[in-house]
């Protein structure tokens, strides 16, 4: 996978909401629901807005909860393919 | 063709069959929800073949209805006994229309009936929720949880133990008034309890059940709240925007309602424990 240039966004499939830092997501396609934590709902939320690479997010979740740029990079490419896997999000085309 | 014109939680439903004696049996199961004022919302029509046999085998174990979204406006539903469609119109002044067929009993026809209207709940601000319900002073009291949480029971205790009505059985139907209360409405839709005719009242709290041999009552956050809400409504969402409507009515419901989770023993005493004694 080349994250440098691959953007995710939303899977438009899903119907997800924030309540209370955190964020429940429908996947409806096999009727779950989801409950992204804090620092999943911050990536989630950044996604709202456009589709993003693995570095924009990196960018945005080390300067929100003051990390390591080097980590929240490792942290968001793994957590971006854990919300394709469970079709959270989709590579943007 | 023989009718019968209802009215359930606030939905004026028209239920139609070629079938004189399914009606017949609905009527007397839903007497005291009879109604023609009002516009109608939701239409069931149920046709007979006695030769039915369905094209899929069900998904759900029975008397469940498997269900599955074509697109965001039709609805495909189906079970052992009979199958449908429910369709949802995009213009939200013309009514939602369930047309099954199968067997003509009781119970395909009235559970046709609660399919269509957990599919049309959503439109009107609400939806259906697996929990038993009493009325009194302060409110409404929900409890919820899957079968054999012990639903019926805590009604029963609490009926017996308090001046409070019974609201619902097994299946409540809940609603946003206009001025953002949510209500939770009898239905005839119940086992053993008998809910006071066309009865609501607004929600107080909603428990979560755990059987103990103590009580005790643990507020949830709201998070929780709506997770549990989620796990324990009759709602199909397979298909995205009934997930977002579904996902909204739980999180305005968990805003403006407590939850909690209730560990109760079998025993009068948990009346006066929630302050109903």
């Amino acid at each position: 996978m080349n994250y440098v240039s691959t953007r995710y966004r939303q899977n438009p499939r899903t119907a997800g909401r924030v309540i209370d830092d955190l964020v429940f997501v429908v996947t409806p396609d096999d009727n779950k629901l989801h409950t992204l934590n804090k620092t999943s709902a911050h990536l989630w939320t950044c996604l709202d807005a456009a589709p993003c690479t693995v570095d924009e997010l990196a960018e945005s979740l080390a300067n929100r909860f003051a990390v390591e740029k080097a980590q929240a990079a490792q942290d968001v490419a793994e957590f971006c393919e854990d919300m394709v896997a469970r079709c959270i999000l989709e590579i943007a085309q | 063709m023989s009718e019968l014109s209802l009215s359930i939680g606030g939905i004026r439903i028209l239920v139609r069959s070629d079938v004189a004696a399914a009606i017949e049996g609905m009527r007397e199961r839903c007497a005291s929800y009879e109604s023609d004022t009002g516009d109608i919302d939701l239409i069931v029509r149920f046709a007979a073949r006695s030769d039915f046999e369905p094209d899929e085998a069900p998904l759900r174990p029975y008397p469940g209805y498997s269900c599955r979204a074509e697109s965001a406006e039709l609805y495909r539903l189906w079970r052992r006994d009979a199958e449908g469609t429910v369709h949802i119109p995009t213009d939200p002044s013309e009514p939602i229309v369930a047309d099954y067929t199968g067997l003509p009993t009781r119970g395909s026809l009235e559970a046709g009936v609660r399919v269509a209207m957990s599919l049309a709940l959503p439109r009107h601000g609400g939806l259906m929720l697996h929990s038993s319900g009493v009325s009194g002073k302060p409110g409404a009291l929900l409890f919820s949880g899957p079968s054999g949480a012990g639903k019926t029971t805590i009604a029963r205790l609490l009926l017996a133990g308090s001046p409070v009505t019974a609201l619902a059985d097994d299946l409540a139907v809940i609603r946003r008034d206009t001025d953002g209360t949510w209500c939770a409405w009898a239905t005839p839709f119940s086992g053993e309890l008998k809910p006071a005719r066309q009865s609501h009242a607004p929600i107080v709290a909603v428990h979560f059940l755990v059987q103990s041999d103590h009580h005790r009552r643990k507020p949830l956050t709201k998070a929780e709240l709506v997770r549990a809400l989620l796990r324990n409504m009759l709602a199909y969402v397979d298909e995205p925007q009934a997930a977002a409507r579904a996902l909204d009515a739980v999180i305005d419901l968990a805003e403006r309602v407590d939850g909690y989770v209730l560990q109760f023993a079998k025993n009068q005493r948990i009346a006066q424990y929630l302050g109903l004694g």
